[in-house]
């Protein structure tokens, strides 16, 4: 593996993490990995009482 | 003595007593159905029933039989709802609410410097609250034009004032609560004591937004009026008289355009004013010492008196809760905690008033509130004889809810839709998209290779990630062409319609025709589709709808059906896709049948729903509804079908040892996948690569694609029989909901029913792909 390889692998690798976490920022908001605060309600209130 | 059921098509007849009891009478009430109100019946549904009728300017369905509980008599000649104009004093402008010119209550006494001013935007369903809360902070909300679009509360600072929230609210036509949405409302503005209200009232129904403004003075909390759809009043020749109103009210008055961005800083003025200095209305007793006798205004106050300790101790305002215990309003009634001397005592001053008014208990209340209304009106508000927006509206309906026409319109829009989303706009974008994306595929292909990339690396982007990602970025055309003309139908006040001419069909299921709107939407995205089951009256029938929305086939699915259209049965492709749709929803009805015969027995709740004028849908709400469906789109294919995307091609070339494959059978993938070959086997699907993208289309139903992309090299249509891929086609139609969906439904109904949709789900889905591939078989395997 050259270089490039390596350059290209981290750029998925990091794409990937960056993915995963949006994803679990999100659950944690209550809104699933898909769908914006309203469709969220009771979670989403909690969510933002908390900041 | 006849009934409001016997009325004629066109005739006036005058409420002379209400039948019924408990939470349906007093919503009857409520929207203004009260002995001696006038009401014109304007037609039946298509089907005969529900009917539509006009009173108070404002139109509302109601079935028969809820309609055979109203005693009517015929009206001679109907008034003229003109106002006539009498030439009063003029008033001068109060001034409540203004800094430095008027102080209601002492001299100003206003809040610690700080606090952070909180607001209940409060109104009627369909009265421009959402509007205005986005004019108010602006955030982007989603407003439609069919009553209850606004499922749940938002907040917001506004605008230029940091220290401030403001909450939208479900609409509401009362505080005595008729759906679970009403109560979310109610207790916001009872629990969280928000330190002022803006009331936003529609002035084109006046008369029934009112009502609610009257209940909001009594809690006594700083309130402001905010006269919305003025512009559309005056163009059609009416007018108010802003500072007599006011004076009457006792509260600011604001008049307001939410949709035209008028008037919108005065009401942020004198809302932010009377909240600083606890401003609260200076009339709350609109019962009248001489009216009618006294004797609702004795009854009232000497409740009052009685129930002071406990309202104080409930935290409630006193003339609210008097009122409220007058109606037999049973939560605040809880709430007050009276012993059985108070309540044997207040039975005797209702059964008192009952005798002195000849009305009963809640009628009297009713009727006291729309007799200040109408004295209000008749004093402030000149009306003009009929709207141009009403009299477009009465066009229109005469076609899309004519007896003969309704049904073959609604079959014809809904048909028109789903031609041109998957016909014309939407494939011919979809076509320019995959153009685009396979010449970039192509670009880089040919960048990496002349890099000497890898080849393993060159396999995880070409074939893993572009292939994935870019089959499914293909259709966001389509899905947002859909999205479109859904919202255009909601924002339009067509759904509204539909749900009147469907209520009787609806019944058959066990469901009432509000249901339709979460079915309806349900064909965009399960989850706003859960949510809107919110504006449901009754638990009964939200549970229904929400165990019927996984049969509407949504968005999400689509490039799955697309797919297996291009690649198996390409000339047959719209029969196919509206086949899909017309099977999900007859099993859905199947389906309705068994939940009302065993799991929800007993009678959908009554029909009663104003029927809005239609509206033009505003560019500006369509165009912001679009991209965030766009966004929320593009988010989904760049994070849940990248991670989907990458692990599936991880777990697809690598096996147990870490070591790459060959064959990918050897993969980690197959080896999963095959422990549920054995039950998919029978219905066709015993393939491991179809079972593992279908175990993908848990997270996104969009990585089904991706996945049969990437694990089927070859192409599926060299891999897979016809009748294996209708099988696959009819599996994925009826299957468990995506995650998203699935989190909804445990959020509404908890997590034993999420399970069992989850399971219910895939055992249909299975039956019907093993009905399917036996069918296929026997006409002779291939089709």
């Amino acid at each position: 593996m050259n270089t490039i390889d390596f350059i290209l692998l981290a750029v998925i690798a990091a794409a990937f993490i960056a993915a995963v976490f949006f994803c679990i920022r999100r659950k944690k908001r209550g809104m699933g990995c898909c769908g914006g605060c309203e469709n969220c309600s009771a979670a989403c209130r909690r969510n933002e009482q908390r900041k | 003595m006849s009934t409001l059921k016997d009325a004629k098509i066109g005739q006036t007849v005058k409420v002379l007593k209400l039948g019924g009891d408990g939470a349906l009478r007093q919503h009857f009430l409520d929207m203004g159905i009260i002995p001696e109100t006038e009401i014109t019946l304007v037609k039946y549904a298509p089907m005969g029933d529900p009917i539509e009728l006009r009173l108070h300017g404002y139109e509302l369905t109601l079935r028969l039989a809820d309609a055979e509980q109203i005693e009517v008599a015929p009206v001679d000649n109907k008034e003229d709802v003109t106002t006539k104009k009498n030439e009063k004093k003029k008033i001068a402008h109060p001034g409540l609410g203004e800094g430095g010119k008027f102080h209601a209550k002492g001299d100003g006494d206003p809040l610690p410097e700080g606090t952070k001013l909180k607001f209940a935007l409060v109104g009627n369903q369909n009265c421009g609250k959402t509007t205005l809360f986005n004019r108010l902070t602006g955030s982007k909300q989603h407003v439609g034009n069919f009553p209850g679009v606004t499922v749940d509360r938002k907040d917001g600072a506004i605008r230029e004032h940091p220290d401030t929230i403001i909450t939208d609210l479900p609409g509401i036509y009362s505080m005595s609560p008729y759906t679970s949405e009403e109560i979310v409302s109610r207790n916001f503005v009872l629990d969280e004591k928000p330190h002022a209200i803006i009331n936003i009232v529609d002035v084109t129904n006046i008369e029934r937004n009112l009502y609610l403004t009257m209940q909001l003075i009594e809690m006594n909390i700083p309130m402001v009026v905010a006269l919305n759809m003025m512009d559309e009043l005056s163009s059609n020749g009416g007018g108010i008289d802003v500072n007599r109103m006011e004076h009457l009210l006792g509260v600011p008055v604001v008049p307001i355009s939410a949709a035209k961005n008028e008037g919108i800083e005065e009401l942020v003025e004198h809302a932010v004013h009377v909240a600083k200095y606890q401003e609260r209305p200076l009339e709350t007793d609109f019962c009248g010492k001489t009216r009618n006798g006294g004797a609702v205004h004795r009854c009232i106050h000497g409740i009052c008196h009685l129930i002071e300790d406990h309202a104080e101790t409930a935290g409630l305002p006193i003339r609210f809760a008097a009122c409220k215990v007058v109606e037999n309003d049973p939560l605040i009634i809880s709430a007050l905690a009276l012993d059985k001397n108070e309540e044997e005592m207040i039975d005797h001053i209702v059964m008192q008033l009952e005798k002195e008014r000849g009305l009963d208990r809640s009628a009297a209340i009713a009727d006291m509130r729309f007799s200040f209304i109408q004295k209000l009106v008749e004093e402030a508000v000149t009306k003009p004889t009929e709207s141009k927006e009403h009299i477009r509206s009465r066009r229109i309906d005469s076609v899309l809810t004519g007896k003969y026409t309704a049904i073959p319109a609604f079959v014809c829009i809904m048909g028109l839709v789903f031609w041109l989303t998957f016909n014309v706009i939407g494939a011919w974008m979809q076509g320019l998209m995959e153009t685009g994306i396979d010449k970039l595929t192509e670009i880089t292909d040919k960048a990496l290779v002349s890099a000497n990339v890898n080849d393993t690396i060159h396999s995880l982007i070409i074939d893993g990630i572009f292939a994935g990602v870019g089959s499914v970025l293909s259709f966001l055309p389509i899905i947002v062409t859909l999205f479109f003309f859904l919202s255009m139908l909601e924002d339009s006040g067509y759904i509204a319609r539909v749900a009147f001419f469907m209520d009787k069909l609806l019944r058959k299921i066990g469901l009432s025709g509000r249901s339709i709107v979460p079915m309806l939407i349900g064909f965009g995205c399960s989850v706003p589709a859960v949510m809107a089951t919110r504006t449901l009256p009754s638990e009964r029938d939200r549970k229904m709808t929400i165990l019927l929305t996984p049969f509407m086939s949504c968005t999400a699915k689509l490039p799955i059906y697309a797919f297996f259209v291009n690649a198996f049965f390409p000339k047959k492709g719209g029969l196919i896709m509206v086949g899909l749709y017309l099977l999900g929803i007859i099993i859905g009805i199947l389906a309705a049948y068994f939940y009302k015969s065993f799991l929800f027995r007993g009678e959908a709740v009554p029909f009663v729903m104003e029927l809005p004028n239609y509206r033009l849908p505003g560019a500006r709400n369509v165009a912001q509804l679009l991209w965030e469906k766009a966004k929320d789109f593009l988010q989904r294919a760049f994070t849940v079908i990248l991670i989907a995307t990458i692990c599936v091609w991880f777990l697809q070339n690598f096996d147990l040892k870490l070591n790459i494959v060959s064959d990918a059978e050897d993969s980690i993938l197959a080896k999963i996948a095959s422990l549920m070959t054995p039950v998919m086997k029978p219905a066709g699907l015993g393939d491991w690569r179809v079972i593992v993208s279908l175990v993908s289309g848990f997270m996104a139903k969009e990585s089904v694609v991706s996945t049969l992309e990437i694990l089927y090299s070859n192409g599926v249509s060299a891999s897979m029989s016809s009748l294996s891929a209708a099988s696959l086609l009819v599996f994925s139609l009826l299957y468990t909901p995506c995650v998203a969906a699935i989190a909804a439904v445990k959020r509404e109904l908890g997590k034993k029913w999420s399970v069992t949709v989850v399971v219910w789900q895939c055992v249909i889905a299975w039956a019907a792909a093993l009905i399917v591939r036996l069918i296929g078989m026997m006409l002779g395997a291939n089709l």
